[in-house]
């Protein structure tokens, strides 16, 4: 963990400009089995990327590829032009719900503190500065009644923005979001989609892992087609199309 | 003579005091984490092979602190290191391969132990007998709990991300397998410190009741960590002063007297306990 300036606008980021990801050739491998094959893309900030396929199509391995969690993979990940070798705090990865402890004695507030660690290293204490950005992390997500509520007693949605809340505190310029929107009823999905606008706006890049084909257009604005290896990319009208479906479901 | 006369005019009983305080609350406070990570089987797996160690040690050097210690400390790390690495390159997961590397390890200690015919002495080790603290001991406790409080604190903020989620702190560049490695590591050195106090069995009790006790009270990690500490060290003070009354061994009455607390705060707490259950229920129907 780096010590590094810590800025209390966790909110407002640089406009787009060179905020570029570039994922080329990416390979990875779970013992033999081959997860991925292959994938290239690139996209800048301010957009909000859906990955979309069947189950064990790689969703899951794509985002934690990318953020250097999986220790067999081959091929780059440059963000900014520059290759990521390590895990950076710009780039933050948010576990599927249901892979999270949500009886850990911990608070709403406790857990967006944990998103300065990074900044902070091992044992600065938080300064006005870090609390002003996990306020402002708090009352973006819209979390601010909720602020001192243990996490498990939070429904679904707000659990997810409460992890979002995290990342912006650790200023993160890309979040990777496992299924964000999964078995959430439909007004917390509608709240959630317009925060993750705001966001994108903000220019952040979110990329989400997502299943409902009827909503991908409203939420995103790109989507990445993924089979074990990249069937399609590029806005939900040209991807979504029959034939691309067929090849990335198999049905 | 009053039990205060007997507790400090006596340098046995002054260096019991001390080393309980101070095992106690270095076992509260790192029993924290082994809450938190739900690795409480595993710890309990470990716990169980430091007896064979120790009856292994005493079959090829004889039964002495130096090689109980040496073979108690030995036994945890091979049983330790040799589960996670079977789990990392196998589809068996780690706490079915220590509990086979244990109750393993168990029997062979068995057999040493009937080889040696010394069961008396190893007793010691088994039930603890913290009123035979002597000096040596007790600057084992220093310096091991020491280096554990120092790393546990420098360290608190990787290991509560670790603790939390192993993948998202991973993805924020926290070294979660060394952590791992590190906190199994301090695990087994605060067992062996914990042998005098409570003995081998026992030394879990003192390791996972403190934090788990005040996990059904509180939603803060700093009180379930320093709360632990403070509990575990004043339960074992406690109950030196109570054995040095009433003649009872000390850690079979740390391990009761944390059950009874366990049991009591799991049936009163209000907030996580029984005790909030039938609340909750009685408010919904009225």
């Amino acid at each position: 963990m780096n010590a590094g300036k810590h800025d209390n606008t966790a909110t407002t980021v640089p406009a787009a400009g060179p905020h570029r990801l570039e994922v080329r050739d990416l390979h990875a491998h779970y013992g033999r089995v081959c997860a991925l094959r292959g994938v290239s893309f690139e996209t800048t900030c301010g957009r909000a990327v859906a990955l979309v396929g069947g189950n064990g199509a790689g969703k899951t391995t794509l985002m934690k590829a990318i953020v250097g969690l999986l220790p067999g993979t081959e091929g780059e990940v440059r963000w900014q032009g520059r290759a990521v070798h390590h895990s950076i705090p710009e780039i933050a990865y948010l576990p599927q719900r249901q892979d999270l402890d949500w009886r850990f004695p911990i608070t709403v507030r406790a857990l967006v503190e944990m998103g300065c660690y990074a900044h902070l290293g091992l044992l600065r204490g938080m300064r006005l500065a870090d609390h002003a950005a996990v306020d402002s992390a708090i009352e973006s997500m819209q979390l601010g009644a909720l602020a001192d509520r243990q996490i498990g007693a939070l429904s679904g949605g707000q659990q997810q923005r409460a992890f979002i809340a995290r990342a912006l505190a650790q200023e993160a310029h890309v979040l990777l979001l496992d299924e964000p929107f999964a078995g959430l009823d439909h007004p917390s999905c509608e709240t959630l989609g317009k925060l993750l606008g705001k966001l994108t706006r903000q220019g952040r890049l979110v990329i989400a892992s997502h299943h409902d084909l009827g909503n991908v257009d409203r939420l995103f604005d790109e989507v990445l087609l993924l089979n074990r290896r990249l069937i399609a990319f590029g806005s939900p009208a040209e991807v979504l199309q029959a034939a691309a479906l067929k090849e990335a479901f198999g049905a | 003579m009053s039990i205060w006369q007997q507790l400090f005019d006596y340098g046995f009983s002054q260096r019991a005091l001390l080393a309980a305080g101070l095992i106690g609350f270095v076992n509260g406070y790192l029993g924290g984490y082994i809450v938190l990570k739900r690795s409480a089987l595993f710890a309990g797996g470990l716990t169980h092979t430091l007896f064979p160690g120790i009856a292994l040690g005493a079959l090829v050097a004889g039964l002495n602190p130096y090689s109980a210690l040496f073979g108690a400390v030995g036994m945890a790390l091979l049983a330790g290191l040799g589960s996670t690495g079977i789990a990392s390159v196998s589809r068996i997961d780690r706490d079915t391969a220590l509990a086979i590397l244990y109750t393993a390890a168990f029997g062979a200690g068995l057999i040493a132990l009937e080889r040696i015919g010394t069961y008396v002495n190893i007793e010691n080790y088994l039930f603890g007998n913290i009123l035979g603290v002597g000096n040596t001991d007790l600057w084992f406790v220093y310096v091991a709990g020491g280096v554990t409080m120092t790393l546990l604190i420098l360290l608190q903020r990787p290991l509560l991300l670790y603790v939390f989620s192993a993948d998202a702190a991973a993805s924020q560049g926290v070294p979660v397998q060394w952590l791992g490695h590190g906190l199994a590591a301090l695990l087994v050195v605060n067992m062996v410190i914990s042998l005098q106090a409570v003995g081998a069995i026992l030394t879990l009790g003192l390791l996972i009741a403190p934090a788990a006790i005040l996990y059904l009270f509180s939603n803060s990690v700093r009180v379930i960590l320093w709360g632990g500490g403070v509990l575990g060290a004043g339960v074992s003070v406690l109950c030196v002063v109570l054995s040095v009354a009433t003649d009872v061994q000390t850690g079979p009455a740390i391990a009761g007297v944390f059950g009874l607390i366990f049991l009591l705060a799991f049936l009163a707490s209000p907030v996580y306990g029984l005790a909030a259950l039938v609340l909750k229920r009685y408010q919904m129907r009225s």
